[in-house]
């Protein structure tokens, strides 16, 4: 059965494409790499995608700065509005700088600082490492569709940091030199820092952004940190919200893909695309924006569906930033140009550690 | 309505249906359960000699739950952690860790913890669950809980049943539940609720 879109009435991002969508548009579409080595912390030279100008006061998180800034451009709430806050560390940084023995509650200091924003609207964490973005959004247009609240804002937000750096680099998944997504020499991911939100509704206004017509999630259950090789799990998953929505694969005209830049994550992407779209010369164009950006953890779903919008209504899929030359499979779908899409439904999907998928449908506002 | 639940540190564990167990830690809990359970559940617990308490609780717990359900199949089941400690102390090992070692080489076995959803991973990994998965944190009120699973329900058609975990570091409670027009008793935690289940179910 097809359930009735949900609307976006607002979206807003930052990041290191730029503190505006507008700025955004112009790096993805001039195929840049937003990239530069932090100073906030020691990053042994490594490039980060970083928001321009963040600069926390003394004893204040680089998050909640972040999400000020963002939060000062979100427009008035209605009264029936529940948020939905995707995070994977939130204020990592306070435990960085706490002392020894403290156990601080990341995650929570940032949904607190979100209650403070907005204490008459009620307010969840959803964390699902980096499909978090995505998965937040279901739980919000589930929420919408089920007349649970009137209206949704989805926010978005993680932060660069040694903590997150560390650890990436620990498992060997951070690029030494620039991150490459879909290229056959790509040698790992750069992490980045984003926000993004969405404010949605199951009512239509003239000024709606764009749809989102159905979303699924899954697990692979199959390993803590590597995905699916095979794509069996992604692939069945991008089916679903394909099915729900009365589209065929053929009518997709852009993917938004998770494309870390690792080996592995890749390859299975690539996997699942070509058993949904099969091998032609040219399936539906495909980009990471974590070319341009780098991972922005449970940011990054949100940052897709805010710059999604800026595709759909292009019409076009930016350069595949970092790529040089395509990896095994995915010639029919990147490439170093724009891609023009042939139709307003752009699939966006995000995948992460627990092996969990997601996939989401958005059309252009018609 | 809950079908089955288990409540669990690292001595004893209670099953909502069936009798509890009694153990010195959770090496001896996973020996019982791979040699002695019945029904025997088919479990991957590769992962457990590496773990933590938070994910070694999670994976135990999930297994003692399909031991107490009484038609355990992990087909269209979601797995979703809900509340309890969160990650904080996972994040304080990994990076106490880090310092340790000068702050050059993060350990990966300290630092994946560090996401609150993978417990509840670990535990889909354990049963072979490949619905939806992730955690969420409310206000500490079940039926907020509850709200948001029917959602999940709604927006799923082929979906079953949740495994629903709520991982402290020395407990847990896993529930699983599907949607039934019987109303559950508001409670402030899973642990609540499971003795209060338990409780009615002896009386």
């Amino acid at each position: 059965m097809t359930e009735p879109a949900t609307h976006i009435l607002f979206a807003d991002a930052i990041s290191a494409a730029g503190n505006h969508c507008l700025q955004a548009e112009q790096t993805f579409f001039a195929g840049h790499q937003a990239f530069s080595v932090p100073e906030h912390f020691a990053a042994h030279a490594l490039k980060h995608g970083l928001c321009s100008g963040l600069q926390p006061q003394p004893g204040e998180s680089r998050a909640v700065a972040l999400f000020d800034r963002l939060a000062e451009r979100l427009p008035h709430l209605p009264p029936d509005t529940a948020i939905f806050l995707a995070t994977t560390v939130g204020a990592i940084d306070c435990l960085e700088q706490a002392q020894p023995t403290a156990m601080p509650d990341c995650p929570g200091i940032l949904l607190d600082t979100v209650k403070k924003r907005f204490p008459q609207h009620q307010a969840i964490l959803i964390s699902a490492a980096c499909a978090s973005g995505q998965i937040a959004t279901a739980c919000a247009m589930r929420a919408l569709r089920r007349n649970r609240c009137r209206t949704a804002l989805v926010i978005g937000l993680d932060i660069t940091s040694e903590f997150v750096t560390s650890g990436f680099a620990s498992l060997g998944a951070v690029s030494r030199t620039i991150t490459r997504p879909y290229d056959k020499h790509r040698d790992g991911l750069l992490l980045g820092e984003g926000a993004g939100a969405l404010l949605l509704s199951q009512e239509s206004s003239s000024s709606a952004l764009g749809r989102l017509l159905a979303t699924r999630e899954s697990c692979d259950a199959a390993h803590i940190t590597a995905p699916d090789l095979s794509g069996q799990q992604l692939s069945s998953l991008i089916s679903a919200p394909l099915q729900e929505a009365g589209i065929m694969p053929a009518d997709i005209g852009g993917i938004i893909g998770h494309g870390t830049g690792t080996l592995y994550n890749d390859q299975s992407e690539i996997a699942a695309l070509t058993k949904v779209f099969g091998c032609c010369t040219a399936g539906p164009p495909l980009v990471s924006i974590k070319g341009n950006i780098g991972h922005t953890l449970a940011a990054s779903g949100i940052l897709q569906t805010v710059y999604g919008l800026t595709f759909l209504r292009r019409a076009q899929i930016p350069p595949q930033a970092g790529l040089r030359s395509p990896a095994l499979g995915a010639e029919p779908f990147v490439a170093t140009a724009a891609q023009k899409m042939h139709s307003p439904y752009l699939l966006s999907l995000n995948v992460g550690f627990g092996g969990l998928n997601s996939a989401l449908l958005l059309e252009a506002q018609p | 309505m809950i079908t089955a639940a288990a409540y669990l540190d690292c001595q004893k564990a209670l099953l909502l249906h069936r009798p509890g167990l009694d153990y010195s830690d959770l090496s001896e809990l996973k020996k019982i359960i791979t040699t002695g359970l019945q029904p025997r559940i088919a479990a991957d617990l590769e992962d457990f000699r590496r773990a933590g308490n938070a994910v070694r609780l999670a994976q135990l717990g999930a297994i003692l739950v399909a031991s107490d359900c009484p038609e355990w199949s992990s087909a269209d089941t979601a797995c979703i952690g809900w509340n309890g400690e969160g990650c904080a102390q996972a994040n304080r090992t990994y990076w106490d860790d880090f310092l340790a070692h000068g702050r050059e080489t993060g350990r990966g076995m300290f630092f994946v913890p560090t996401l609150p959803s993978i417990p509840a991973c670990e535990a889909a990994i354990t049963l072979k669950i490949h619905g939806p998965v992730w955690y969420f944190s409310t206000a500490a009120d079940t039926g907020l809980l509850f709200a948001v699973l029917e959602d999940l329900f709604h927006g799923n058609p082929t979906l079953r049943q949740v495994l629903i975990a709520e991982i402290n570091t020395d407990s847990a409670c896993l529930l699983l539940w599907r949607p039934s027009g019987t109303p559950l008793p508001s409670c402030q935690t899973l642990k609540e609720l499971f003795f209060h289940l338990k409780d009615s179910r002896s009386s």
